[in-house]
This record gives C-alpha cells, structure tokens and sequence, in this order.
C-alpha cells in the first residue's frame, strides 16, 4: 500500500537527512569541522599576485606622475616642489631624485584596484601588495598619505625652493645679460673679422693683379678681373648669412628662457 | 493573605525567571546547534569574560571563546532598539498582542511538575489546563497578524491559526490515551504513575500500571509519543511546519511588523513554547522528574529532580533543533495533509487500542 509505503519513505529520508546533519554536528572543532574564520584574530593569506592595498616607498620615488597617468580613476594625487642640488639622496636602483614629493595621496576609496599604475613605476617604488586588512570607519581615512614631509616641512621646502627661484631667475636674468653682451661682442668680432677678410680678399689678389699686368696679356688681364669678381662674391655671402643666423638666434633664445620660467613658476603655484 | 501575596509574588518571580532562562538558554543552543550542523562557529565574541572586563575596566578574564553571553547582549540590543508601531495598525491591538501570546506560554509553566516538591500548582486537572492556556497563545498571534495591517502578518497569522487548530486534534487524542491509563489529569499524578525503573515510563507501555503485560502497550505509545512530538512541533510554529513565519515566503509572518522589546517577547514566547511543549513530553511519556534508575532518586540528592527534568527536557529541545535544521519547510496542503491523513487516524487507533487494553485486558 502506498500510504504506508509514504510513511516508510519518509521516515528512511528523514533518517537519512537526520544522520548528514548530526554527522556535520559531531564533526565541531576538527580539522574539517568548521570553515568559519575567526577573522581579526586569524586571516587567511590572499592568494599569490593578489591585488589588494597600493604601497609606496617614498624613498624611491622620483615624482614622475607616471603612475597617476596610468590611473584610470585618478585616485593618485602627486605635487612635486623642485629640490635643490644634492638635497635629496639617490635611489636604491640610483636614479637621481630631483623633486620633493610634497604631497603623494591614494584614495584606496576610489581605487578599483587594477595595478595598472605599479607598471609604468620607473623606480619599482609603487607596489599592489596582498595586504587586505585595511578597514575603515571613514571614507576620508582610506586616503593614504605617502609623503614624508609634514605640514611644517612642506611650508620650509616650498620656502626654500621659491628663494632657490628668485635666486636662479636673477642668476639667469645675469646670465642672459652677460649672453646678450657676449652675443653682441661676437656678432661686433664676426662683423669686423668679416670686414677684415673682405679687405684681405679685397688685397689679396692685388699682387696677382701685378703679375698678369707684367705679362700685358689683355685677354689674361679680363680673365683676372672674371676671377677677383667672383671671389668677392663668395666672401661676402657667408659673412651675410652668418649675420643673419645670428640674429635668427638672438630672437629664438629669450623665449625659451621664458617658457622655462613659467613652467616652474606653474609649478609653485600647484604646491 | 499576606502569606499567600508573598507565594504569588515568589512564584511568579522564580517562574519569570525560569522562563527567561529557559529563553536565553535556548536562543544560544539554536544558534550554537545549527552553526554547528552548518559547518559554522556560531557566537563566539560575547563570553562573560569579556563581559567581567568591561564591567572591571581591565582583564580579569579571558576573553569569552564560546559565546556564552550572546543572548544577554542581544537583550540587551533589543531594549535600546526603538518601539515602531505602524501607522496603519490598530494600536491597542498591535500592543496587546505580544502580551497574549507571552501570557498564553507563561501561564503553562504553572503547572509544570518540575519536581514533586516542586510544581506552582498542582491542579487536578493540570494537563487539561495547559493545553487550554497553550492553545491561547493563537489568539495573540492572530491579533497580531491583524492588527499590524499587513499582508505578510496577516497570512502568517492565519496559516498559524489553520495549523494550531489542525493539531490541537492528534495532541490532543496522543494525551488523552496517557490520561486513560493513569486515570488522572494532575500532572504529578501522571510522573508518579511513571516512577522506578526507566521502563515504567509510558514510552514503553503501561508497566508501570499492569506489570510485564504493560508492554503490549510499547508501539501504541511510541506512536502516541511520535505523534504528540510532531504536533508540537506544529503548534510551536517550529520548522519544518514553520509556514506561519515562512521567512523566505512571509518575511517574518505575524511579528513581521513588530520591532524592539515586543518582538523580543514573541521571540522568548517562541522559545519557551517549545520548552513547555517538551516539559509535557517528558512528563507524560519520559519519566518526569524520575531518571529512570531507582538509586539516584532514592538518594535525595538536592536539586536532582528539577535538574533531571529539565535535562530530558533540553535533550528533546535538541531534537527539535536537530531536526529544524535539516528538514525542508512543509506545503499548507502537505502539513494538512500529514496532519488529518496520518497523525490524526493513527493516535485515533492508538486512543482505541489503549482503551481495548483498559476496558479488556487489564
């Protein structure tokens, strides 16, 4: 009969599911018995290569802002200030170091974690490691703050590097003077050392002259004169050209200067 | 009069007592039972040691491993939880609720033959009284259901009612055949019917009563045992016939809407339910207070007697735990068919077949 059969049926399942859960239950506190973790006072270690919390060695690092290039989320935040010469000691792999790193922030917040950034890193400084333990109880607090400077020191650094400017911009400013003279002196020297050998060239052939005039040939004589014309010429045409590239190089040289000091001037300001 | 104030006022605070402890204790085996047989740790944070140290303000203790406390800090949670009543509930109804169903399960500790020296009233008709005040509890969880105005309370509120009155019937019949042969409705009557070897229990028949030839009654109430366990499974709204608060079908059922302290109070009410559910169990088919070897009872050790009840007891609330975490919630239409299609003809045969033996052969 099936209504006693149900009954049999039912009591070998529910015997069947009873024994799979005591088995479960008797099996507390051995190796296979439980899969909970008891999280903060034992962690499991992440799997190799797993990308987890982003770490800079500040030391290392050049500010080169390839990494915050390379951030598809813009969560790298970098400001250099220049460093003066020798101020800042060179790198493990001995990359000179030229720039202050005033400010290097990660928001692990915005971060979604691809490692795209430690590739471009040129100093290895930059790593993705498997350190996953860094809760939170503010947003603002996972934005790690890489720099070593503190505030004081940013303010000192930033102080020194405008000085450091002023000094250079005047130095520069010399400089360019000094150029300018040098330019005009050598541009005056060129002129007069052109105008020397155009009078040279303009003497030299004299004697040459003397000499066909001694033979009397007229056909040689106009043959001669041909020659010191087209002589001439030659002389006077580098001379020209040299002027003119001087000059050429006067104009192109005070821009640079120029661009340069306003890149830096840009970059003080960002600080 | 000021005597009989001061026994109500005892006996009400022990019987208060009794039930929170039950309660709390209960709450932290089903936690700890079912992460266990889930291949989990359960609470693990909250032991009095770390309890002791927050008091102390230094380490007295050590840290609590096992999660003794959890309970009391879930309490403890609860009251500072705020009291949201809806705005569309009918109010005295919707406050009135938890109390009666709290009431329906305390009421039923009055009566429960804890020891022979100790049983807050012994009534003649104990039994019938606690199987009245249990199924009193309905009418709570239907207010509630009601008054929260709401779909899912609602129907969680009337599949309890449609169950509890489905199997008042075989708890019922599975009890009277008990009452049949002790011929007593006191619960103390019943346990003492019960007394000595473990095989005068009414599990094993009626040896107690008759002798050798009680035996003849073993399968008549192993049947009547199975069904009474069953149905008070159901009438608890334990799984697997926990539809009335089906979580994945009615969020949480009839206590959908209530929050804080009076959910807390449905909660207790839920556990000691089933604690009082096993007490009758254990009193009318395992022994009582009785541990089922002369000796020990006979040695007036103190305190043993309470201590083995509410044992056997703990040992049945196992069970029930046991088996909510392994079986599968039950159909409407499968839990009323288990009910009038098997428990209610089979305790039908076992209530006829106790009272042949009775009438015929005894």
């Amino acid at each position: 009969m099936s209504y006693f059969g149900d009954i049999a049926k039912a009591v070998s399942t529910i015997s069947t599911g009873m024994k799979i859960t005591f088995a479960h239950f008797k099996n507390v506190g051995k190796n296979k018995g439980t899969f909970t973790t008891q999280y903060p006072k034992e962690t499991l270690t992440a799997p190799a290569f797993s990308r987890q919390q982003l770490h800079n060695n500040i030391d290392d690092c050049i500010g080169c802002k390839k990494c915050a290039m390379a951030c598809p989320v813009d969560c790298i935040d970098i400001v250099t200030v220049k460093a003066g010469a020798d101020e800042l000691s060179d790198c493990s792999d001995g990359t000179k170091r030229r720039l202050h790193l005033t400010v290097y922030d990660i928001d692990m917040a915005k971060c979604m974690f691809c490692g795209l950034c430690t590739y471009p890193c040129p100093t290895h400084c930059l790593t993705i490691n498997d350190d996953h333990n860094f809760i939170k109880f503010e947003r603002s607090e996972l934005k790690y703050k890489f720099s070593a400077y503190s505030p004081e020191d940013v303010v000192r650094i930033e102080k020194e590097a405008a000085e450091r400017e002023v000094i250079a911009k005047a130095e520069k400013a010399a400089k360019a003077k000094a150029k300018a003279e040098a330019a005009a002196k050598k541009k005056a020297a060129e002129v007069a050392k052109a105008k020397a050998e155009a009078e040279k060239v303009e003497t030299a052939p004299e004697p040459e002259k003397t000499e066909p005039k001694a033979k009397t040939e007229p056909v040689a004589k106009t043959q001669v004169e041909q020659v010191v014309e087209v002589k001439k010429e030659e002389v006077k045409l580098p001379v020209a050209e040299a002027k003119e590239n001087e000059a050429k190089a006067e104009e192109i040289k005070p821009t640079e200067d120029a661009s340069k000091e306003a890149n830096s001037d840009n970059e003080t300001k960002e600080s | 009069m000021d005597n009989i104030f001061l026994w109500i006022a005892i006996t009400l605070g022990a019987m208060v007592g009794l039930v929170s402890v039950v309660g709390i204790v209960s709450i932290y085996l089903e936690r700890k039972i079912s992460a266990f047989m889930q291949d989990r740790l359960g609470p693990m944070e909250v032991g009095f040691g770390s309890l002791v140290n927050a008091i102390a303000g230094k380490e007295v203790l050590r840290e609590g491993r096992i999660g003794l406390a959890q309970s009391l800090a879930d309490g403890l949670k609860l009251l500072q939880k705020e009291d949201i009543i809806p705005d569309g509930a009918d109010k005295f109804l919707f406050k009135l609720a938890p109390m009666i169903v709290f009431a329906g399960t305390f009421s039923t500790f009055a009566a429960l033959p804890l020891a022979e020296y100790f049983i807050p009233a012994d009534v003649n008709i104990g039994l019938f009284y606690i199987l009245a005040i249990s199924s009193f509890g309905v009418s709570g969880i239907l207010m509630a259901g009601w008054s929260s105005n709401n779909k899912w309370g609602l129907l969680g509120s009337l599949r309890s009612t449609a169950q509890m009155v489905s199997y008042e019937i075989p708890v019922g019949v599975s009890l009277v055949s008990i009452v049949m042969l002790t011929g007593t409705l006191s619960m103390k009557g019943i346990v003492v019917a019960q007394e000595g070897w473990f095989w005068n229990w009414h599990l094993f028949g009626a040896v107690g009563h008759h002798g050798l030839i009680g035996f003849v009654l073993l399968p008549m109430m192993v049947i009547n045992f199975i069904a009474y366990f069953i149905g008070s499974l159901a009438e608890t709204n334990r799984a697997p016939f926990d539809i009335p608060e089906a979580e994945s079908e009615l969020v949480a059922g009839y206590h959908t809407e209530y929050t804080g302290m009076r959910f807390a109070i449905f909660f207790l009410a839920e556990y000691g339910a089933i604690f009082v559910g096993n007490a009758i169990a254990v009193a009318l088919f395992l022994g009582g207070w009785y541990s089922g070897i002369p000796a020990i009872d006979q040695a007036n050790i103190p305190g043993i007697a309470p201590l083995v009840f509410i044992l056997k007891t703990f040992v049945l609330i196992f069970v029930v735990m046991w088996i909510r975490w392994t079986l599968p919630r039950l159909r409407v239409d499968q839990l009323m068919t288990l009910c009038w299609k098997y428990l209610i003809p089979f305790t039908l045969f076992t209530f006829f077949s106790v009272a042949i033996y009775k009438v015929f052969i005894v």
